[in-house]
């Protein structure tokens, strides 16, 4: 009897202690995302002791190895809106007519292989983009809209490339959650394919559209090696889209192998700013789905 | 107004067209990628010209075991010197270098060199017959010199020799008005050769006439503003060393052509950080980076998913979990990069080396192991773990009994995906796991990925065609990693349809 409920009791136990260790890892990612946030801001906050938000936020000189140095980074910002802005504006076009194309063909196989090409190209590490962009895209915006190639257009361009399979497998889970009944009864009605398309799918589908793109948006601020590599990576302010330039990310990345000091922080300070948007893009994102799920 | 059919099939088509671009630019990528990374075509500058020279009063042999196909006269000069005693800056292969003359040809071949005999025998190795050459190491990279129309004995192969030069009076080189010829290419040569230029500006050089003189005229070119003749390298070694003043050489463009990504440079480990060598210490260093990755990822997303789907309650808790998952996957690779560092690197005092760039690496894909697992233990039958729990099994039991086995195909997806994101990933690398090119030997030693090494290539401005080697074999490592998950779900889905 004793050896039984011993037996029982050791259970009991191996049971409480496995659900606190799963609970554990559970909490991991969000544990995570605060001491990322805590360690970041750490860093990032000294640089105030040297210079003002308003410089670093407004001011485009970013002489950081200078005397004195300057810390501005807004033409680092107006870059990193200037590239994602082209790639959504390549993208999205593009990645509505996949959606339409999967949900509407499905069944055809192309269909199927459209849907392969999308989760290869979604495989593709962004070093390849890059490496890509760097040797075909580059050559190509030189030889058409002139300047040295290395620009702010072929990171765009690469960018649409690389959120296309972000925007296209979101949005087509919002797609096909379209109500069939609604379909049918627009088909019902004498409309055509196009019409039910865009005055019932699309207005249908339209919060999760938009929340696909959000996160293609935050794809694109986040992106570091493919744009470095085809952007030119010039600290200056581009004032046309095929002048080099430099985003965020690529800042970060070129100035972190040498920076010390207030130079480190003012880099910490520009992650923490991209890290802020990020985050504030995706809370936007989580807040549009849990709406939808409480409409359900 | 336009039918309404009409427009309704141009817009059906709009969509047709750009749906099927995505296929298009995945098979363009694909497709130059596997181009460029199988062929290579590098311009190379050289001071020979193409021609291969056909009289030699004697045969050049180089082992099977280098990659020495052509030489020209300087390098073979250098040779006889013995100013090369490593094949490492002809050929990238970390070879000993040795000399083999035939005893018959040594006075013969210092007299091409333009150096004395002694200098000559007392740098290579004299054979007096040719089997003796089978005696001597098999390891090091070899050339032979025999007599003319000698077979080539086994394990050789015939060399191409080039010896012909462009030299030019100084004048012609001279910067002009920003201009200076500094070399040209293989077009031009024959446009020269066959005197169709008459003036250097139709080069871009300056405005001076060009006038060709015969080989024997030597002496000349030095005194002939505008000059230029084609002359063996071995009659400008002689000029240089009379000391003809106004001398120089024109360098020529060469395009090599040939195949880049070799099995050989595959199996070979990396030296001096990339700049010799092949790559596998570097894939194997990637490959300990995904199975640290996974170790330490695999379980911690495992057990969330697990309390996700079979403990948590629809409540706060949850909710926060949640939003902490999805806010964690939002995350751009730069910031944990920058996390690693300061967290792993600095704060732990792990320095940059594969544990670093580990836990950085787990952080980054436990969102994708957390929700593939999730899907898949979502899948499992409801009554299977009732009559688990019926059996009188506790829920840990359940779980690790039944619910897992069921669920391990989905969950290994997510693992195999998270996989294909280590390999391809740089920016959260770069600051966190090093850049070291040996072999990984512990925990705390610095180390690069395959894909670091190509950003490394690129951005230290080594050979880009080095980079499209190492890309291919990237990507084709994707895409079976991509293609096995994707098997892998289907023959899940499979077996879910036909319960």
């Amino acid at each position: 009897m004793a050896k039984t409920q011993r037996k029982n009791n050791l259970r009991k136990a191996t049971e409480s202690g496995s659900r606190a260790i799963l609970l554990l890892s559970a909490m991991i990612s969000i544990i995570a995302v605060f001491l990322i946030i805590v360690f970041i801001l750490g860093q990032a906050l000294p640089t105030l002791k040297q210079v003002s938000l308003k410089e670093f936020f407004f001011s485009t000189t970013w002489y950081p190895t200078q005397d004195p140095p300057h810390y501005g980074v807004a033409s680092f910002i107006v870059a990193s809106f200037e590239v994602t802005l082209i790639a959504l504006i390549l993208a999205i076009p593009v990645s509505l007519s996949a959606t339409i194309y999967l949900s509407q063909f499905a069944k055809n196989k192309l269909a199927k292989i459209l849907r392969t090409s999308i989760e290869l190209l979604a495989g593709i590490p962004s070093i390849i983009y890059g490496l890509f962009g760097l040797s075909a895209i580059v050559p190509f915006v030189r030889n058409v809209f002139g300047g040295n190639g290395m620009s702010l257009l072929s990171a765009g361009i690469i960018l649409a490339i690389m959120i296309l399979p972000t925007i296209i497998n979101l949005s087509e889970v919002a797609v096909s959650n379209v109500s069939q009944d609604l379909i049918n009864s627009s088909i019902a009605m004498g409309a055509t394919k196009w019409q039910t398309i865009s005055r019932i799918i699309l207005p249908a589908a339209m919060s999760g559209i938009v929340s696909s793109i959000v996160l293609g948006l935050g794809r694109a601020i986040g992106e570091t090696t493919a744009v470095l590599l085809v952007g030119g990576n010039a600290p200056v302010f581009a004032k046309k889209p095929i002048d080099m330039g430099r985003t965020l990310t690529m800042n970060i990345i070129t100035d972190m192998a040498y920076a010390t000091d207030t130079h480190r922080s003012a880099l910490f300070m520009t992650g923490a700013l991209l890290l802020l948007v990020i985050l504030i893009l995706n809370l936007c994102v989580v807040e549009i789905s849990k709406r939808k799920r409480l409409e359900k | 107004m336009m039918d309404r059919n009409t427009t309704n099939n141009i817009w059906i088509i709009v969509i047709k067209i750009l749906s099927f671009l995505t296929i298009f630019l995945l098979a363009l990528i694909l497709g130059y990628l596997v181009f460029k990374g199988l062929y290579s075509s590098k311009q190379t500058t050289r001071t020979v010209l193409n021609t291969v020279e056909e009289n030699l009063d004697f045969e050049v042999f180089s082992s099977n075991n280098s990659n020495i196909k052509e030489l020209d006269w300087f390098t073979l000069q250098k040779m006889g010197m013995g100013e090369i005693k490593n094949l490492r800056l002809l050929t990238k292969e970390n070879r000993i270098f040795e000399l083999y003359i035939e005893e018959s040809q040594i006075s013969q071949f210092a007299s091409y060199l333009n150096i004395s005999e002694e200098q000559l025998t007392s740098n290579s190795i004299i054979l007096k017959n040719l089997q003796e050459i089978t005696n001597y190491t098999k390891e090091s990279g070899k050339i032979l010199i025999t007599s003319k129309d000698e077979n080539p004995p086994s394990l050789f192969k015939n060399v191409k020799v080039s010896d012909q030069v462009l030299i030019v009076n100084k004048s012609v080189v001279q910067t002009f008005d920003n201009k200076k010829i500094t070399k040209l290419d293989e077009n031009q040569i024959s446009e020269l050769e066959q005197n169709e230029i008459t003036n250097w500006s139709q080069l871009n050089g300056p405005d001076l006439k060009a006038i060709y003189l015969p080989e024997n005229k030597i002496n000349e070119i030095g005194s002939t503003a505008g000059s230029y003749s084609f002359v063996k390298a071995s009659k400008f070694n002689e000029a240089e060393k009379l000391g003809i003043p106004n001398l120089d050489i024109i360098k020529i463009v060469h395009l090599v052509k040939g195949p880049n990504l070799t099995f050989k440079y595959i199996i070979s480990p990396a030296e001096e950080s990339g700049k010799f060598g092949g790559i596998i210490t570097i894939i194997a260093n990637t490959l300990f980076l995904v199975i640290l990755t996974i170790i330490i990822a695999g379980p911690l997303g495992i057990g969330a998913a697990i309390f996700l789907v079979e403990y948590a309650k629809n409540g706060k808790l949850t909710q926060f979990i949640r939003t902490g998952i999805d806010l964690l996957a939002g995350v751009p690779s730069i910031i944990f990069g920058l996390f690693g560092l300061i967290a792993f690197v600095n704060f732990l005092d792990f320095s940059f080396s594969l544990i670093s760039g580990s836990l950085t690496m787990s952080l980054m894909v436990l969102p994708t192991i957390i929700k593939t697992s999730e899907e898949a233990l979502k899948s499992v039958d409801q009554e299977l773990k009732a009559g688990s729990r019926a059996l009188g099994a506790t829920k840990i039991e359940t779980i690790l009994k039944v619910v897992l086995p069921s669920s391990s195909k989905g969950i290994l997806s997510g693992i195999i995906l998270s996989i294909g994101r280590t390999v391809g990933e740089t920016a959260a690398l770069i600051f966190t796991l090093g850049s070291s090119t040996d072999l990984a030997t512990g925990l705390l030693s610095s180390a690069r990925s395959l894909s670091m090494h190509i950003y490394l290539i690129i951005t230290e401005g080594l050979p880009i065609t080095d980079a499209f080697s190492s890309a291919l074999l990237l990507i084709v490592l994707v895409l079976i990693i991509n293609i096995s998950t994707r098997k892998i779900m289907e023959k899940g889905q499979n077996k879910n349809e036909r319960k």
